[in-house]
């Protein structure tokens, strides 16, 4: 469910800075390890919540961002292995490290139809609706 | 044609907690967002705080769950000001509803209004509400990998609750290796022990009374 919103959430974004006619092609997501989002969950949401609507093709590109330390007594930065806790200490001392990233849930970029394209585009969306029942 | 954006998906979202933020500090009412397992005594805690607090300060609760206002009925009993926020199938609270439902309070009256969160230690983690703090809240009988497991709770947390220490005799709980695994993930973060049962809560009230003073004395400079 937690993937269900977030998809909601990306499509209300999409709606303001897009507008809700654009005719998307595909649209890039970057995930921190941190966020607990699962991918195959998120596309599976992406389509649930896109069925029916004008932007139902539209593909959903995910980048996943690792989870990032950085260490300020030493200035070191490093991605452990894994986002679990025995990986957290830096080995120059007990100054705990800081997150510097894997908390990400940023929208990348969308990709619209370019305008010599989108002539050929509508008509392959336009004979697509009318081979439907 | 490729737009390059780079915006938070959550921003929506940001945007309302911000709102609230303002609201809550204009109001000088200390906010904090209860994350936890269900089951793990958040509402038991609440309850105790509101009986041991009771004729010194105002308290409000918004009180979130999938269904049923069991919740909110218990708090209901030591509390003038509570809210039930049902989510159907969410699981977790958003800035709109914590919007939404704060408007039914009277803000003004409150010293400290606790949002008791959905149940679940991860998708509460990516919502910001407007909160000042985040208070993480584990049990023992949950079992002492809990911390390491979900780490995002471990690193946005300003406390975290370990609760049911009465059952520690009876359960498979490595008291050493949880502190561990929470000293690894965020070593700033205090830890306080609790067993709600049987109303030993001391800690968290001293130091909520010490968070709410500051929050009064921050919000009054601000």
């Amino acid at each position: 469910m937690h993937e269900l919103s977030i998809a909601e959430a990306l499509i209300d974004l999409l709606r303001r800075r897009a507008g809700p006619e654009a005719k998307l092609v595909s649209v890039g997501v970057r995930i921190g390890a941190l966020q607990g989002i699962d991918g195959q969950c998120l596309q599976f949401a992406w389509q649930a919540a896109l069925s029916g609507t004008n932007w139902q093709d539209v593909r959903l590109d995910l980048e996943s961002a690792p989870w990032t330390l950085h260490c300020p007594a030493c200035g070191r930065t490093w991605q452990p292995a894994a986002a679990i806790a025995d990986q957290t200490a830096c080995p120059c001392g007990p100054t705990p490290a800081t997150l510097a990233g894997g908390d990400e849930l940023d929208l990348l970029f969308y990709e619209v139809q370019t305008p010599a394209a989108s002539g050929v585009g509508e008509g392959v969306y336009s004979s697509t609706k009318g081979d439907g029942p | 044609m490729k737009v390059p954006v780079v915006e938070n998906v959550l921003k929506l979202n940001d945007e309302i907690a911000r709102l609230n933020r303002r609201a809550f500090q204009e109001a000088k009412v200390f906010v904090v967002d209860l994350i936890g397992s269900p089951g793990c005594g958040k509402t038991a805690l609440l309850e105790a705080t509101l009986e041991h607090l009771r004729g010194t300060i105002e308290i409000g609760v918004l009180v979130g769950d999938p269904a049923t206002s069991r919740d909110g009925q218990r708090l209901a009993r030591r509390c003038a000001q509570v809210v039930q926020i049902n989510t159907g199938n969410g699981c977790h609270l958003d800035a709109n509803q914590i919007r939404q439902a704060a408007a039914r309070l009277d803000l003004n009256r409150l010293d400290i209004l606790f949002i008791e969160n959905v149940g679940n230690l991860i998708c509460p983690v990516s919502f910001d509400l407007g909160q000042h703090v985040k208070v993480g809240m584990f049990s023992v009988s949950e079992g002492d990998d809990k911390a390491a497991k979900h780490p995002h709770l471990l690193l946005v947390s300003s406390l975290l609750l370990l609760n049911k220490m009465d059952l520690l005799p009876h359960v498979n709980f490595d008291l050493e290796h949880f502190h561990q695994d929470v000293r690894c993930l965020n070593a700033a973060v205090p830890l306080l022990e609790l067993s709600v049962k049987h109303g030993q809560i001391e800690p968290w009230l001293n130091w909520l009374t010490c968070q709410g003073q500051l929050q009064q004395g921050t919000s009054r400079v601000a």
